[in-house]
């Protein structure tokens, strides 16, 4: 059972009387402290093996695009002599790599024109279990769907597992491992990145029933902890931005906070994903001894902004993240399975599930005179 | 009233003065007293910048009667005939005579240790600052000052804290000095003692306008701003761009790859005028125009200081702000609201039927413009 914090009747008041589906008499707030794929990796995902790293990555980028050995064999070398950023300014590796799209005859930027590249390919993942939602109804039915490994849900949509699968810094057996680059991104994110507040409502949290989710994004970024978690119990002002504020509507069943609702929209941040923007969402979430709770969020979502996560650090993707950004934008057009293009009929949106940490938090309504007072590094977040 | 950073039809390009276009003003060493040395044959290589009829003098600037030339600190300006595009400053240390006009708000003022004058964009002047650069208020009565000057028993106060001038300063230019109740001084500018405020918390904060109707932010010189715009507060982000109803005023912005950080960052996006000005008006289309209006510019506008007149393809004019035309969004209901803001265009070529040749940005967003 929800051990739940009451918070002051004022926030309740301004927040969520609103809600009539529900005669809220309590709000348990909390930010999201963790967030990436929901990955549930095992040894059976990729009988094709991985998807190469770096080295091997360019190694085939290049053959396709026509490169002799010796050219291959400069571009190595000198890509680790020059590491990082460097290398994509390297007369010699950068065009190599950074303008090896074609068209007409002249060079390109690839990740801006990827259809322009061949395509190297993507091993995606295959297997029984993945963490998520039964998104599109079909249920047990839906032979390419998955079986969430903790509800035991069947005909669970989650091409987003199937994309990551077999990537190396995304593999990862949720709750005890973390996906590697994921959790890198959400980390150097969330020092500027407004918070992003659930807020529970409901008669009784201690007790099974109906419950509102809200979903808001705050005004300044989260406070971590002298361990560098994020600080439990800390205040943040809501964005009275309309569009920052969502809904869900759902139960506590046996403890577990469970809601879903048509549209879930978050403003991310460009470096690291510029916007969520959910269709047929779902959230799940349990609360755990130390006031933390686990769960998921999922639902369909436009693959664009999934390739903008990448494409936009363009070589320094390709470099460090190990991963063939021409082959990932094929793959996530590929793997789509929602909302089929009306001329094309080709899908533009992906299932998606993303696990969630939430800490407990205090979210208030907006305060000018507050905010006109705080210190420095409260106002350190300017979305 | 405060004098004005610029005149009419004079601009500020970041580091230097400009024209109305925008091209760099320059200053020759051998023009003295507010004359021209510059003959016919000069003047084919340096233009002197001459004021429109009617134009008035302002501030630091002043126009020769005979030639309508402006003048800067008793110096005639000049554009460079070499000079191709805004930001080029070709002709500087031309003849070891020519300078480029840099823009330096302590020009022609006389600071003690300890004040100095900058740019405070969120109050669009050129005002005081102390020693950590925080934002200086001004005392401008001398009625029920006890609490703030520590007179006659009064508790002190609290959140309006002395610009203490050390006990051996002298008096410089405008700056006088003030003895205070507790036997300290004080500088004071044009005889009004100075304040910085306690809830400021960082350089260009100036959280401590409005709050106390005895001081004001002390001010040196105000720059241009169109009578339709207002600084206001928005939630969360502080001062921005607003238009005189108080609704946020936006700027269209390329992405930029900063490769640790994002326009997110703690001290917001200025952006880069130069994007701003490439881009000009055609960062909103006709669809685009659907959600976004001009912000309207009267027919005979003219740019001044940091402010650019754009022409749209109607011919009605849009105001720019540091190079970005500005727009309000129609999504936003009531004043403050920052609907508008952080919507993100994505620029990929899906097809293979044509290439884009865009190294500058993959994709374009709208943000709320800071001032």
């Amino acid at each position: 059972m929800i051990k739940s914090k009451i918070l002051g009747l004022a926030v309740c008041a301004s927040l969520f009387c609103g809600a009539q589906a529900v005669q809220a008499r309590e709000t348990k707030s909390f930010i999201i402290s963790e967030f990436y794929p929901a990955m549930y990796s095992e040894a059976d995902n990729c009988p094709e093996g991985l998807n190469p790293l770096a080295n091997e990555q360019f190694r085939k980028a290049l053959e396709l695009a026509g490169r002799s050995e010796e050219e291959i064999k400069l571009f190595l070398t000198d890509l680790y002599k020059n590491p990082g950023a460097g290398a994509a300014t390297s007369a010699v590796v950068g065009p190599m790599i950074s303008e090896r799209a074609r068209f007409e005859g002249k060079a390109y930027n690839p990740y801006i024109n990827p259809q322009l590249v061949p395509d190297p390919g993507w091993k995606a993942a295959v297997g029984r279990y993945s963490y998520g939602f039964n998104l599109d109804g079909r249920g047990g039915d839906d032979k390419a769907s998955f079986e969430d490994p903790e509800s035991h849900e069947r005909g669970v949509n989650n091409q987003l597992f199937r994309l990551w699968g077999c990537t190396q810094n995304h593999i990862a057996k949720l709750p005890g491992e973390i996906p590697n680059y994921p959790s890198e991104a959400w980390e150097v994110v969330i020092e500027t990145m407004p918070v992003w507040l659930v807020s529970v409502t409901g008669q009784d949290l201690s007790k099974d029933g109906d419950v509102v989710i809200s979903v808001d994004r705050g005004l300044k970024h989260g406070m971590r902890d002298a361990h560098g978690h994020m600080r439990p119990d800390m205040t943040y002002m809501i964005d009275p931005d309309p569009k920052a504020h969502n809904e869900l509507r759902g139960k506590i069943v046996d403890g577990e906070v469970r809601a879903e609702g048509d549209a879930l929209f978050i403003r991310g941040d460009p470096f690291f994903q510029p916007e969520f923007n959910f269709s047929k969402p779902k959230i799940r979430f349990k609360l755990g001894h130390d006031g933390k709770g686990h769960g998921l969020i999922g639902g369909y979502m436009p693959w664009l902004p999934l390739y903008w996560q990448h494409a936009s650090h363009q070589f320094i993707t390709e470099q460090l993240r190990g991963l063939d950004v021409v082959g990932f934008y094929n793959a996530l057009r590929r793997l789509a399975d929602y909302d089929p293009d009306p001329v094309t009929g080709e899908n533009r949106q992906m299932s998606t599930a993303w696990w969630i940490e939430v800490v407990p938090a205090f979210a208030i309504p907006y305060d000018p005179e507050l905010e006109r007072k705080a210190s420095k590094d409260q106002l350190a977040s300017t979305p | 009233m405060n004098a004005p950073v610029t005149p009419l039809g004079i601009t500020v390009q970041e580091k230097y003065y400009g024209d109305q276009k925008g091209m760099t003003l320059y200053v020759s060493d051998k023009d003295v007293d507010g004359k021209s040395n510059c003959d016919a044959s000069c003047q084919a290589s340096w233009k002197p910048v001459l004021a429109d009829k009617g134009d008035k003098t302002a501030g630091q600037w002043s126009i020769v009667k005979s030639t309508a030339q402006w003048v800067f600190e008793e110096k005639p300006v000049y554009t460079f005939a070499q000079d191709e595009k805004i930001g080029d400053i070709k002709g500087n240390g031309a003849d070891g005579a020519w300078h480029a006009l840099a823009y330096s708000p302590e020009k022609g003022i006389q600071t003690p240790y300890g004040v100095s004058v900058v740019d405070v964009p969120n109050a669009s002047a050129q005002a005081l600052v102390d020693l950590r650069r925080f934002s200086v208020y001004a005392l401008q009565t001398r009625k029920s000052v006890d609490d703030l000057m520590c007179k006659r028993g009064a508790k002190c106060s609290s959140v309006w804290k002395p610009v203490v001038a050390g006990q051996l300063a002298n008096p410089l230019g405008d700056f006088t000095i003030a003895k205070r109740g507790d036997g300290t001084l004080q500088w004071a500018y044009k005889g009004q003692p100075l304040f910085t405020y306690f809830h400021d918390a960082a350089s260009g904060d100036v959280r401590g306008v409005d709050v106390d109707p005895r001081l004001h932010l002390a001010i040196v010189r105000t720059h241009f701003m169109p009578p339709s715009v207002v600084i206001r507060d928005a939630p969360g982000v502080g001062p921005i761009l607003a238009t005189a109803k108080g609704m946020s005023l936006y700027l269209r912005e390329g992405y930029r790859d900063t490769k640790v950080g994002t326009h997110y960052t703690r001290a917001g996006s200025r952006g880069a005028p130069a994007f701003g000005r490439m881009l000009g008006t055609a960062g909103c289309d006709s669809d685009c125009l659907r959600e976004r209006h001009p912000l309207a510019a009267p027919s005979d506008a003219r740019s001044t200081g940091q402010w650019s007149v754009y022409t749209r393809d109607d011919g009605t004019k849009q105001w720019a702000y540091r190079g970005y035309a500005l727009y309000t969004y129609v999504g936003d209901k009531s004043p403050g609201q920052l609907s508008g803001s952080n919507q993100f265009q994505y620029r990929y070529n899906h097809t293979k039927v044509t290439a884009v040749d865009m190294r500058l940005t993959q994709a374009l967003y709208w943000h709320h413009m800071y001032p």
